[in-house]
């Protein structure tokens, strides 16, 4: 992949954190019942997105990654568009979140609240932020670097609080570094072509990634096919294992806690689901739980 | 309790400064800019309905069906993504992704495209080779190699069954070209 | 138009449900609230049970898993009701139409009175499409058809 598909991939995986990372601070606080910050930061938020819709054509769906390098190159005008966003989004995040730090309110309904213990957030094998606040310190980019990653200068954020604050701060220290590294990154693009060369896809060949996204490491597995489409596609989101931590979180809490406890592992509930199989020529569908998947698998693999 | 009044202060501040920000629309418009990968349009005159887009498009929402010396090539935009993976495709660029969003209907039949196409069909067997303005097409770029002698042969009228055929049935139809190797 | 025609057009309240969606479509219709399209200035507000909804925002392919749950949150809604298709999962089954997992759009599973398609919309597309279902606006996108002639 050309050097420069990887840092235009760098550029909008960061763009998307930062708007993800300032939904989520919104998100949070409307269930801790402050719609004001929830308004605040999805107004914070909206001009990353009209951002993006200039550079790749929509908001969130970029439709960039291709097999070799990325659809589009971005538009000539990126690096006058980009640093005036990033510069009002770093400063009006930084106001807001200077006035919340000190909130009373804010503090008590997240400190302390929704702890997740080193010990058992390793045990639950969570991702992301939700394991990075809870001192474990793990993260894709510097520990599988992909895209133009091994060239940049990725800060691992780790509190070791255990708690929602803790998390919080993670990923308002994630925002900042990320602005950071969208503005490192268009420094150093280099200009060149943005699509490797290659005569054509062959089938039935496997790829499998593992990329931090905003809620931890996400991986990817893709078989090609025939026709240039893919055959077998299937994704592990980090809001899967991270889910599995919510019995440990909401262990003796108080009922009011549970929505923020279960929102500040920031899952993405569309990115789970319980095996289900349909058999395709009979049409029967078959759901299967842990034992099931667990004998399935140990009388093949005996 | 003093911090907490003073970033309760903070707090309606940064209110108070961000104001009013909400755009006038609906009753103002609000355009996408640059490369907003909206609704899909065929321009007809360029388009000759060779397929390119319905092999590249994900949602494979783009069918060519034949049919009485007529090709029918159908978009059904309702389960498009706007990836642009068909204007990408096609060899005529004869589709354009317009910047139309407001696409809200109470009915899926009014986001299809529909193109009626006549029909080149093998002069031998009859069956179907490609619309007449891909052979126009064709013709037209193979026109400019002169060694081919494309416009006078019969090739075009020919599927490429029946053009193998002939060259047994009738040498004379088959083409020597050169090439000097350097 | 009936009296209860006349207080329908005024003020809906609607409930979101996700069908399978990827979330996308999902943040898209919160952006609508959010100060920069803020769709409270038409009254329409987002309840959390769809015993008080007016309408349905329903996005996603509709999954086989939420096939069930989606009836029932249908029959919970109260007459008069909508049901609003956002995004291009529910509007034709997007990519996933043919797909042993999905039931090819919201068309097979309940009545549709508005379709707004993209991949996700934006936010200023979804308020078009619930003025549409409202009878505010009048629909802007038409089918093409063309037939050479030689």
């Amino acid at each position: 992949m050309p050097r420069r598909a990887r840092y235009i991939r760098t550029i909008l995986l960061e763009l998307e954190r930062i708007h993800s990372h300032l939904l989520w601070i919104g998100l949070a606080h409307h269930f801790i019942g402050f719609d004001t910050l929830f308004m605040q930061a999805w107004r914070i938020r909206e001009p990353v997105m009209w951002l993006t819709e200039y550079l790749t054509g929509n908001r969130k769906t970029y439709g960039m990654n291709r097999i070799g390098g990325v659809a589009r190159d971005l538009p000539d005008d990126a690096h006058e568009r980009i640093p005036p966003v990033l510069e009002k989004i770093a400063d009006e995040s930084a106001r807001a979140v200077d006035a919340i730090l000190e909130d009373a309110s804010i503090r008590a309904r997240l400190e302390g609240v929704g702890t997740l213990p080193t010990s058992a957030a390793k045990a639950y094998c969570v991702a992301g932020p939700t394991a990075r606040g809870s001192g474990v310190d793990i993260d894709a980019r510097r520990d599988h670097p992909f895209a133009a990653y091994p060239e940049l200068d990725v800060e691992v954020c780790v509190e070791h609080g255990c708690d929602i604050w803790s998390r919080t701060l993670v990923r308002v220290r994630e925002l900042f570094d990320s602005i950071k590294l969208v503005k490192q990154a268009l420094k150093q693009i280099p200009s060149g072509p943005v699509m490797a060369d290659f005569d054509e896809i062959v089938p039935f060949r496997v790829g499998v990634s593992s990329v931090e996204a905003p809620r931890g490491e996400v991986h990817h597995y893709a078989m090609t096919g025939p026709g240039n489409r893919p055959y077998r596609w299937r994704v592990r989101a980090p809001s899967y294992n991270n889910l599995q931590s919510i019995p440990a979180l909401l262990k003796g809490q108080s009922i009011a806690d549970a929505p923020i406890s279960v929102a500040s592992l920031d899952p993405c509930f569309s990115c789970t689901e319980r095996i289900q199989t349909v058999d395709t020529t009979t049409g029967e569908v078959r759901i299967y739980r842990q034992e099931d998947l667990l004998s399935e698998f140990r009388k093949r693999h005996a | 309790m003093l911090k907490h009044t003073i970033s309760e202060l903070k707090e309606a501040l940064v209110c108070l400064e961000a104001g009013r920000v909400t755009l006038p629309y609906p009753f103002a418009p609000h355009a996408p800019e640059g490369e907003f990968r909206g609704k899909p349009v065929l321009n007809t005159r360029k388009c000759m309905s060779c397929g390119a887009c319905g092999n590249a498009c994900p949602a494979r929402l783009i069918s060519i069906t034949d049919e009485a010396g007529v090709r029918t090539l159908r978009f059904e935009l309702g389960r498009c993504t706007y990836c642009g993976n068909c204007r990408d495709a096609c060899p005529q660029e004869a589709i354009t992704l317009s910047q139309q969003f407001e696409l809200s209907t109470a009915s899926t039949s009014d986001l299809e495209i529909r193109g009626e196409f006549h029909l080149q069909v093998c002069r031998r067997c009859g069956a179907p080779i490609g619309t007449l303005r891909q052979v126009g097409v064709i013709r037209e770029r193979l026109g400019v190699v002169p060694e081919l002698q494309i416009a006078d042969s019969g090739f075009l009228t020919l599927c490429p069954a029946c053009r193998r055929a002939s060259f047994l049935d009738n040498p004379a139809l088959a083409v020597e070209v050169t090439r000097e190797r350097a | 138009m009936s009296a209860l025609d006349w207080c329908f057009k005024k003020s809906i309240w609607v409930y979101h449900v996700n069908a399978g969606a990827c979330n996308g479509c999902d943040i898209e219709i919160l952006d609508t609230l959010t100060p920069y399209y803020d769709v409270e200035r038409f009254g329409i507000r987002l309840v959390h049970t769809p015993r008080h909804a007016d309408a349905l925002l329903v996005t996603g392919p509709v999954t086989r898993q939420v096939r069930d749950r989606l009836l029932r949150l249908y029959d919970a809604t109260p007459d008069p009701k909508l049901v609003i298709a956002v995004g291009s999962c529910p509007t034709g089954g997007g990519i996933w139409h043919n797909s042993y997992a999905t039931l090819g759009g919201l068309a097979n599973v309940l009545p549709v009175a508005v379709y707004v398609p993209g991949c996700p919309p934006r936010p200023e597309a979804i308020l078009y499409g619930v003025a549409q279902a409202l009878g505010l606006v009048q629909q802007q996108v038409s089918a093409q058809a063309y037939a050479e002639v030689t």
